[in-house]
């Protein structure tokens, strides 16, 4: 009987020392230690161990590819393999523990690759040297298939675990999904001689972005805010409650309805809820260097004048006849970062027949198949174009957006805003919503 | 879809040492992390001063932002008290930079030379 001593590495890698075979003897007794042979009887693991080879594999030096077809079993004598699937590690094994059997034993391509995490010896059983001793004993074949069935049955519970995980994960999403939809404003305020439309489009199950129209009767005008936290997911998620709350909050306790004779100065306003919030961001979390660019603007709807700051958002414009006629740059920093940031407020004011639109970059860096963005030369030219039509303009914008897209996974959340005034003043009323 | 981004490492020895991560592909939500892993590699080793070379940078989002803060964070405690420097922005991360307001808290110049020459 002859104990084979290899040295094996990926890609011709020299795999280290050659160490002292096996003996048969202390072959099977590695074998026999193996749970995966437990039923097999004494004479067929002895016939086995004698057709095994030792596998010396030096530390970094990969055994088998994931896709390469499986021609043998390994058992681990010694030191470390891991398994994985490019950078993503599935598992490390040690001594006594059995690999490679399901692929080595049916010629399937391997599910993962497997390399050395340290100096490692491992025992090698070829497939066709397993299945010419199991002809020749009956009895563990039947062990085998035991054996197989068991690690089978370790699977698809393991795989089952991951689904139900899966799955209350995916529902705990789905609460924070419909919880933060309560962050946006559930009805946009009724606004004579305006339309008001706001669109989100989380890019996942919950959104960094966000937008706000909420009414300030102590001021007689309407808060407009739209916003970007940095990042996605769950994090942006989290901050966007935090910053939407605090600016409306803010501009809120600056103007309540019938507290002054005077009403506040909306510059004033603007000011103070955008500071505030940034200071509070970057006293309290200042660690999470997590921030948002903001565009809030005030709008007296009965003149059509609208104060904004524009805190490091892109630029939202306003819309007429002719295309775009105004844009609303930048009047300061993003807010949650830089300490004492101040915020600089300016002047527009919205014609009759004139749209306010404002949008988040998601909107302008939608990529198609071919890696072109969306731009925001083309966003611009479609919002001027659907401005003129009459019905709900965002709906329309998305739809372009999403064509230009076509099967391309949504990379970033996509948020806009408009608020149209008619080319015919409304009468003035009390503001509502 | 997004170009992988690489960071390649190297030191400017004058009077000043200053460690230069030359970033090349897309600083976005998906590779920020490996920006701040390789900035605290540097930190851990002892650099001081660190510049960051955008000419490479194909797209900017947001949470590249979020990392030259935190980098700029972790500068500024240290022993040093420096400053983040950026050098070599393209027009677009330029306009990125300025509309978010970062122009106005970062060191940004036109060149890696101009750069190195301001510490």
């Amino acid at each position: 009987m002859t104990m084979f001593d290899r040295s094996a590495g990926a890609g011709g890698v020299s795999a280290g020392t050659t160490e002292r075979a096996l003996s048969p003897g202390e072959a099977t007794a590695v074998l026999r230690r193996c749970d995966f042979f437990a039923a097999t009887s004494d004479s067929a693991v002895s016939a086995l161990s004698a057709v095994a080879e030792l596998v010396h594999l030096s530390g970094g030096s990969r055994l088998f590819e994931k896709g390469d077809a499986g021609t043998a079993i390994y058992f681990v004598l010694d030191g470390t393999v891991r398994v994985h699937q490019g950078e993503v590690v599935v598992g490390y094994l040690t001594a006594g523990e059995v690999f490679g059997e399901v692929a080595g034993l049916s010629n399937e391509p391997r599910s993962a690759s497997v390399t050395a995490e340290s100096d490692a010896r491992l025992l090698k059983l070829e497939q066709a040297a397993v299945y010419s001793v199991l002809a020749a004993h009956p009895g563990a074949a039947r062990s085998l298939i035991q054996a197989l069935c068991v690690r089978e049955r370790q699977i698809i519970d393991e795989k089952f675990d991951r689904i139900v995980r899966t799955r209350l994960l995916e529902h705990e999403l789905e609460i924070g999904q419909k919880i933060q939809r309560y962050f946006l404003p559930e009805v946009l305020p009724e606004i004579a001689g305006w339309s008001i439309e706001g669109l989100l489009k989380p890019a996942r199950q919950v959104a960094g972005d966000f937008y706000d129209f909420f009414t300030l009767p102590g001021l007689h005008r309407v808060g407009v805010v739209i916003g970007d936290v940095c990042d996605k997911g769950v994090g942006a998620a989290l901050f966007m409650t935090l910053f939407r709350s605090l600016l409306r909050s803010a501009a809120l306790r600056r103007c309540p309805a019938g507290g002054e004779e005077r009403p506040p100065d909306p510059a004033e306003v603007l000011r103070h809820a955008l500071d505030s919030t940034n200071s509070y961001i970057v006293t309290t979390h200042s660690n999470s260097s997590m921030f948002a660019s903001v565009f809030f603007g005030l709008l007296d709807p009965r003149t059509g004048e609208l104060h904004y700051a524009n805190a490091g958002h892109e630029a939202p414009v306003i819309v007429g006849g002719d295309g775009i006629r105004c844009r609303l740059e930048s009047t300061g920093p993003v807010v949650g970062l830089f300490e004492g940031a101040r915020h600089g407020v300016d002047v527009a004011s919205i014609l009759p027949g004139e749209m306010l639109y404002g949008y988040t970059d998601g909107a302008t860096d939608a990529k198609n198949a071919l890696a072109e963005q969306f731009s925001e030369a083309r966003l611009l030219e479609t919002v001027g174009r659907e401005a003129d039509v009459g019905a709900e303009v965002l709906p329309q914008v998305l739809a372009e957006i999403e064509a230009f897209v076509g099967s391309v996974d949504q990379y970033d959340d996509i948020t806009m805003i408009c608020a149209r005034r008619q080319s015919t003043p409304g009468p003035s009323g009390p503001l509502e919503g | 879809m997004s170009n992988p981004l690489r960071i390649a490492v190297s030191e400017e020895r004058g009077d000043v040492p200053v460690t230069i991560l030359h970033l090349t592909g897309d600083l976005d939500s998906k590779t920020y992390t490996d920006l701040e892993s390789k900035a605290d590699e540097a930190l851990t080793k002892g650099s001081s001063r660190i510049l960051l070379d955008l000419k490479g940078v194909t797209f900017m989002g947001s949470a590249g932002l979020r990392a030259m803060h935190s980098i700029s964070k972790k500068l500024k405690s240290g022993s040093g008290g420096a400053t983040l420097k950026l050098a070599s922005p393209s027009d677009a991360v330029s306009r990125v930079l300025k509309t978010l307001g970062f122009d106005q808290v970062f060191d940004v110049y036109g060149t890696l030379d101009e750069a190195l020459k301001s510490y």
